[in-house]
């Protein structure tokens, strides 16, 4: 040890914050297989992340699901050493547009939430995932995520399982809309903790390079 | 890398940089750069740069923006002209100086005056007896990993420059971003005092290049950030008649 190691004090900074809202479709159409694919892709996430030394102190989990029971905060923001996903089960019908909303209310409290603490943060994400189409007015919810993408304040994706109304996706979200390849959800959300550890590292003037989605992903 | 020992005749510097550890990762070079000279009058030009992460020739850019920049104070340009001097050495075009995009902080040392600029993150300390403060804040920015470059359109607009009065200034600090979770307090924005004091009595004292450079390559530094970390410590020296 150098005089240098020993007397030098760090500074206590909490970690940057990089917050990741998975809104998540529970309607009846994703009952059986696609909400147990989807169950064992939640687990791999919560896997995948765990295994980065500062990810796991970095990314910030919360899920939206929507379905029977209207839009539900299944897990509210927690970083993801701590995340430990629920089980979903799936019914009823597809309440989208006021879930996108719910998604960008919670992005737009945490943030605030942060800056009121001193914690510096990347751009949230909110990720859809979705096999059907909305049952309730999108429009509002779709103008409100591109004043948000205009304004860089989130980066919105959205993936359509097999049966998803691709073209109502393509309205709502700026970026074009990805198609899941059959029920590869865990394939899918390793890509998302893959994607999410790299930008929860990423330095000033990084092109974030985010993983292929070809294991995932109809091309 | 390794540091160096530059003695002017009032002001004394040492400084190094350490390569990350997500470049190490990677094999890929560190791309801070670091440059220290005395000046003709008995002051010191200091300047630090940090290629970003996405350019394809980052260590290049950082290393002719700290050349540049120095070499045009050393002929008596104006801070302003020396960034101006650095930007040109980037590329003759926006494409070539894209591929070399970096940021850069200078400071001239003077008997009178000590002159700071930046453009970019990355931040200048100044320490007044006890007490420290942060030079140039930089610009209000939503997301940590968002910065303007030497390189950028709209790097004028970023552009900060400060004159200090010397005379109450005991030293001063100058740094890339890589550091930042460690010197700053960010929430307050203000410098680490049990950070930067002990650096400064010890640069102030009998510093060796290998020292400094040894301490920000050390695995406690690297528990912290996986960025390329640099810094350049300025300090009192006895001024020769």
């Amino acid at each position: 040890m150098t005089q240098l190691d020993l007397s030098v004090e760090f500074a206590t900074n909490p970690e940057p914050r990089c917050a990741c809202v998975l809104l998540l479709d529970v309607s009846g159409s994703m009952s059986g297989r696609p909400i147990d694919a989807l169950n064992e892709g939640l687990k791999a996430f919560a896997t995948d992340l765990s295994t980065d030394s500062l990810a796991r102190q970095r990314v910030e989990v919360a899920i939206v699901t929507f379905g029977g029971d209207g839009v539900t905060v299944e897990q509210d923001f927690v970083t993801a050493s701590g995340f430990e996903p629920r089980r979903l089960s799936a019914g009823g019908g597809t309440p989208m547009g006021a879930a996108i909303e719910k998604a960008i209310d919670m992005v737009d409290t945490r943030k605030q939430a942060y800056r009121e603490n001193g914690i510096v943060y990347y751009r949230p994400w909110v990720f859809l995932l979705t096999d059907g189409e909305p049952t309730d007015d999108w429009k509002q919810a779709a103008a409100r995520v591109r004043t948000a993408e205009e304004a860089n304040g989130l980066a919105f994706f959205a993936v359509g399982v097999d049966g998803a109304n691709i073209d109502v996706l393509s309205k709502i979200a700026t970026r074009t809309p990805l198609k899941l390849d059959g029920l590869k959800f865990v394939e899918l959300f390793v890509w998302l903790s893959r994607s999410q550890r790299a930008v929860s590292t990423s330095k000033p003037g990084d092109q974030t390079a985010l993983p292929t989605v070809d294991g995932w992903a109809v091309v | 890398m390794g540091g160096r020992l530059t003695l002017s005749s009032c002001w004394r510097a040492v400084s190094a940089s350490a390569t990350g550890s997500s470049h190490r990762a990677r094999d890929e070079p560190g791309q801070d750069a670091v440059l220290v000279r005395a000046l003709p009058d008995g002051g010191l030009v200091v300047a630090v740069a940090d290629g970003a992460g996405s350019a394809p020739l980052a260590a290049e850019g950082s290393a002719l923006a700290v050349a540049a920049a120095v070499a045009s104070v050393e002929i008596g340009l104006a801070l302003p002209d020396a960034f101006a001097v650095a930007r040109d050495a980037l590329g003759d075009d926006d494409e070539a100086r894209a591929v070399r995009a970096t940021t850069l902080l200078v400071a001239v040392m003077g008997d009178g005056a000590i002159e700071v600029g930046q453009v970019g993150d990355g931040f200048v300390v100044v320490q007044r007896g006890e007490h420290l403060d942060v030079a140039v804040p930089a610009p209000e920015r939503e997301y940590i990993n968002e910065t303007t470059f030497l390189s950028s359109a709209g790097w004028e607009d970023e552009l900060r420059f400060d004159t200090l009065d010397a005379s109450d200034v005991d030293a001063v600090a100058l740094s890339t971003d890589g550091l930042q979770l460690v010197a700053l307090d960010l929430a307050a924005g203000t410098p680490h005092p049990g950070f930067f004091a002990p650096l400064f009595s010890w640069a102030a004292e009998d510093p060796t290049d290998a020292e400094l450079a040894a301490f920000l390559a050390s695995e406690r530094v690297a528990e912290r950030t996986d960025d390329d970390v640099t810094l350049a410590l300025v300090v009192r020296a006895p001024c020769s008649t």
